[in-house]
């Protein structure tokens, strides 16, 4: 087992405080047979935790109200992570049935175009892992990773017709192959852990198909297609709405700004006998 | 096509339960009975018991016109009417909570589980959640029909946010009002009791504390909602706050409402606004309608919300065809209410007879309401029933089919005297952990128009009070 | 009780205050452009100034004559403090707050917002227009019937009165700072006869002619007058019996709530000023900057009671 260290630090900055603002948080990495926490803490600086609880995905969800007539508030969520070797399968506990996963959602409805690449799949399919692969190797070959060209609520459409975006776009357009082709698919947001590099800008975001018999296959369109030990899930969804990190509303503030600085390092490896 | 009349069994003689009304209501007192419908009226303008209409400019209140003849029930077909809501009731609490948890209909293959995938009305937030008690619909409203002496059929279950309770309160109000010594003559059962069982119930909903520790508001949209009248009306029957979106937000992990004196816990929220617009956190980003974290608290378990967030998979139009299933598989028993035979269209062979008998059937949006967006067959003109027909080939599943039902009539008073509508009939259920209680009586919708079978009031529906007599 | 139902209900009745504001002003216009021909278009002006709406008036009418600025008080939907625009107002916020209100207050504002639509749902004309007046001023008398008759003396109570006395109080100033309007451009008609109907004019406006004559067998002068509006605590629409009442509603709200309000501290400090003030000092100081400060201080206290009792987020 590996351990990992994360650390991500999140800071608002209003010109004028907001007059209410309140954040879900989805900032402590999701437990399963792969991953397990060995010390978690989110330290709120301007902020209260309201609640705490197990979303639907099985994802750990802190709620968070803004303290009044405060211009800078920072969310620091950090710890050490246990990561298993694994071959990218994991099996998790969560009560919603498969073929939810099958139902479209906003943010990653096909359209005529990501229907029609779907179509060259559906033949002679030699096992379903492979059919996953597939579609993930094509798409890779088919997308430009960069930053700028898409929105926040940038549709898997859309994304497809530009042939571009970042990671959360990557991960709509699978997506929503994946359930054109009729496979459960879900979205995963975490962290993944570079050996050149400790400091990163933003949060990643991959894929799991649920394969039969298997469980479900973590897929990264937007690197080696493989997800190993090197990936850390903070939260599952259907999509990024409801796998992100951060979901809030300001009421009433001014020129606010969002700073992120996360810090991703392995600590030891731990061999076990 | 003949109707059962519920006043007369012929033109000579008087059903049973309206027969002392009957007799009353031709003795030469009340001679001059038709000039007194504009005093009900004014009643209703005065103490402000209006709807909006929505998509209209100037005058956006309207009066929902009020008939003075009862719809009066015996004892007898009450008691029927009031065993088959409760057993429907309990199967609809039964069914949400294992599509929520475990789904055994559809893993007995009784539903397929794509009408539950595609359904907007189901919410995954819900999956695996058990609201407290357990109960989902501490209100249901169940729309029955009446189409002969002894068939009500369910048309239509009502589980999300039901409404009509206060007419029915305020119909009964002004009737003592205007006829105090026809209800020292004829025993009728009571209906104001239902804000004190509706308190009751919501109280009893909050599982860990006592009755005086609990406190409950009524969530409203605000003035501009079309069932506004009601959600205050029912606030001050029970004497709790009728609090809006603005009123609050999360305090010390609880949802709050503002007061002069800071915010104070809600422990019970009756809400009338719908799943979509309760928690932008959670639901549609821009609802301006809901409290943002209100599910993050649900979920932790510190408020109960009544009815519970995605219980309208249960009276979605699609559903509803599979209730008798839902209700044997859940309870054992044949429905006691039946349903009126639905095709859905989603299916090829349902879809092929529905495109065939299309001018016999009534056609119906699977998410509609209100009376809107649907077609009667039998008084369409062609013109209409082939615009039809290529709305529903562009989405079949969008849509169910029913025959056109022979609604049983109560007249109605007008000028030239008493005249035959057609009439529904919505009684309330409350929900309580240990029992359900039903309303003796509930709403009846008549159809002013001659003919007409549309009821609601959006569409030129008006109401009656309902009468359930005591046991002889 | 929420603080968007004390806001409600305060607001209530400072629109229900404004409504029968307006129908008196209106009454005092009309009174001074009969009795006046020569100056008839500037005293209306020198009405509009009182009441503030002067400048949307100009936007809506090119002429200012007895029929454009009747119809413009009464019935104009781009006027805010209208007779109709007022009662639209107080019937909205009672529908808000149906819950706190007793059935015969909440009846009683639907009737009149009913009632009104109907009388004004034409212009009303110079013969017509006493009569309407009367209406609005019995209608208005009969809301407020109902909430001294059947609500209870609590929280909803007192923001109910305090709504009142400071549209009042606010009303009361201005309309003794129209004089001052009036007065401006001719300084030569001070203590002619039309400077003595003008002060006459302002009595009725407030609905206090008779009760002066009471007091001080006719004897109509300005320092009387004034000193009967401003500092008299025996009529109800003067500004000392407003702050007073003010003061006193805060105060039981205060005892209510178990709290001493920053509102009830202010109010207190001014009325006892109010209290001890001379009039000889009033005008000494001039009458238009004390009316000023007066308006300031009671919109001061406004905002400070919407604070003090959370009417807002």
């Amino acid at each position: 087992m590996i351990e990992v260290a994360i650390k991500n630090f999140v800071e608002f900055e209003f010109s004028k405080p907001p007059l209410y603002g309140i954040q879900r948080l989805r900032l402590t990495p999701k437990e399963n047979e792969k991953q397990k926490i060995i010390t978690w803490d989110i330290i709120l600086k301007g902020a209260r935790k309201e609640t705490e609880y197990f979303d639907h995905h099985g994802n750990f969800c802190c709620l968070l109200t803004f303290e009044k007539d405060i211009k800078t508030i920072s969310i620091s969520a950090e710890g050490v992570v246990g990561i298993r070797q694994t071959i990218g399968v994991v099996n998790d506990l969560s009560e919603i049935p498969y073929w939810l996963f099958k139902r479209h959602t906003d943010l990653a409805k096909p359209g005529r175009s990501i229907r029609e690449f779907c179509k060259q799949f559906s033949d002679d399919i030699v096992s379903d892992l492979d059919l996953v692969y597939d579609v993930a190797k094509c798409l890779k070959k088919l997308l430009t990773y960069s930053i700028g060209t898409t929105k926040i609520d940038t549709t898997a459409e859309e994304a497809f017709l530009l042939k571009t975006g970042v990671c959360q776009d990557f991960s709509h357009i699978f997506i929503s192959c994946m359930r054109e082709l009729n496979y459960p698919a879900r979205y995963v947001s975490g962290y993944l852990k570079m050996n050149d590099k400790e400091d990163q800008e933003a949060t990643h975001a991959w894929t799991e198909v649920y394969v039969n018999n298997l469980g479900w296959v973590g897929i990264d369109v937007s690197n080696n297609i493989i997800v190993d030990e090197n990936y850390i899930v903070l939260a599952t969804g259907f999509d990024y709405k409801d796998a992100k990190p951060l979901h809030g509303i300001q009421f009433e503030s001014e020129n606010n700004s969002i700073k992120t600085a996360i810090k991703v390092q392995q600590q030891s490896l731990r061999v076990k006998i | 096509m003949s109707f059962f009349d519920e006043m007369f069994a012929d033109s000579e003689t008087t059903r049973s339960c309206y027969r002392k009304y009957y007799s009353w209501l031709n003795s030469p007192e009340q001679k001059n009975i038709v000039k007194r419908k504009d005093e009900a009226e004014n009643v209703f303008r005065r103490t402000g018991i209006t709807f909006n209409v929505y998509s209209e400019k100037e005058e956006t209140e309207k009066l929902i016109p009020f008939d003075l003849i009862p719809r009066i029930l015996g004892d007898e077909e009450w008691r029927m009417i009031k065993k088959g809501v409760e057993q429907r009731v309990r199967a609809i609490n039964s069914f949400l909570f294992d599509i929520y948890h475990q789904q055994e209909i559809i893993k007995a293959n009784i539903i397929p589980h794509g009408l539950i995938n595609q359904n907007d009305a189901f919410l995954p937030e819900m999956i695996g959640f058990t609201p407290p008690n357990g109960i989902y619909t501490h209100i249901a409203g169940i729309d029955l029909v009446r189409t002969s002496e002894k068939e009500f059929l369910v048309l239509e279950d009502n589980v999300r946010t039901p409404s009509g309770v206060s007419y029915m309160i305020e119909n009964r109000e002004t009737m003592y009002n205007m006829f105090p010594e026809l209800f020292s003559k004829i025993k009728v059962r009571s209906v104001t009791e239902y804000p004190s069982e509706l308190i009751k119930a919501l109280k009893a909903s909050h599982p860990h504390l006592a009755d005086e520790n609990c406190t409950v508001a009524v969530l409203t949209p605000g003035i501009y909602n079309s069932a506004y009248f009601e959600h205050s009306f029912l606030a001050d029957q029970m004497g709790v706050e009728l609090v809006e979106s603005q009123d609050l937000q999360i305090v010390d992990g609880k949802v709050a409402m503002r007061t002069t004196q800071g915010y104070k816990t809600i422990d019970v929220l009756y809400r009338r606004v719908d799943d979509m617009f309760l928690d932008p956190l959670s639901f549609k980003e821009d609802s301006r309608l809901g409290v943002p974290g209100i599910m993050d608290i649900y979920k932790s378990g510190s408020i109960t919300i009544a009815n519970a967030p995605g219980t309208g998979i249960a009276d979605d139009k699609a559903i509803y065809s599979f209730m008798p299933k839902i209700i044997k598989f859940y309870t054992g028993q044949n429905a006691i209410l039946k349903n009126v035979e639905t095709w859905r269209c989603s299916e090829k062979d349902h879809l092929q007879y529905v495109l065939q008998n299309i001018a016999s059937l009534v056609i119906k949006e699977v998410h509609g309401s209100g009376g809107y967006g649907m077609l009667i067959g039998p008084t369409a003109s062609k013109k209409e029933i082939s615009i039809f027909k290529s709305k529903l080939l562009r989405n079949p599943s969008n849509y169910i089919a029913q025959p056109t039902l022979s609604l049983s009539t109560v007249p109605i008073l007008k000028k030239s005297g008493l005249t035959p509508r057609h009439v529904d009939l919505r009684p309330f259920a409350l929900v309580s952990p240990n029992s359900v209680f039903v309303t003796p009586g509930g709403l009846t919708r008549v159809a002013l128009k001659k003919g007409s079978l549309v009821v609601n009031s959006s569409q030129g529906g008006g109401t009656k009070d309902t009468w359930v007599l005591e046991e002889e | 009780m929420l603080g968007r139902n004390a806001a409600g209900i305060y607001w209530m009745f400072r629109y229900l205050e404004r409504c029968e504001n307006s129908a008196r002003l209106l009454r005092a216009g009309l009174r001074i452009s009969i009795t006046q021909s020569d100056y008839g278009s500037q005293d209306w002006d020198s009405v509009l100034t009182a009441a503030s709406i002067k400048p949307i008036f100009d936007k809506n009418y090119s002429e200012c004559n007895s029929a454009n600025v009747t119809n413009f008080i009464l019935r104009d939907k781009e006027n805010p403090s209208s007779v109709l625009s007022s009662v639209k107002q107080a019937r909205l916020n009672a529908r808000m707050i149906r819950t706190v209100l007793t059935k015969e207050v909440f009846e009683s504002v639907n009737e009149i917002y009913f009632n009104l639509k109907d009388l004004l749902r034409r212009p009303v004309t110079e013969a017509a227009l006493p009569k309407t007046l009367d209406t609005i001023q019995r209608q208005s008398a009969l809301v407020r019937g109902c909430l001294h008759g059947t609500m209870l003396r609590n929280d909803v109570y007192d923001f109910a009165r305090l709504g009142t006395f400071i549209e009042r109080g606010d009303n009361t100033a201005r309309i003794l700072d129209m004089k001052y309007h009036i007065l401006l451009p001719a300084v030569s008609y001070v203590g002619s006869s039309v400077d003595i109907s003008q002060w006459e004019n302002i009595l009725r406006s407030v609905s206090a002619y008779q009760s002066y004559r009471w007091l001080n067998e006719n004897e109509l002068n300005p320092l009387g007058i004034c000193n009967y509006l401003i500092l008299d605590s025996r009529l109800p629409r003067s500004l000392n019996f407003c702050s007073k009442n003010i003061s006193n509603n805060l105060n039981s709200l205060s005892s209510f709530y178990i709290n001493t309000f920053p509102s009830f501290e202010i109010s207190l400090e001014f009325s006892r000023y109010l209290e001890n003030m001379l009039i000889e000092n009033v005008f000494k100081k001039g009458l238009h900057e004390f009316l000023l400060n007066f308006i300031a201080k009671f919109n001061a206290i406004s905002a400070q009671i919407e604070k003090d009792f959370r009417f807002y987020k």
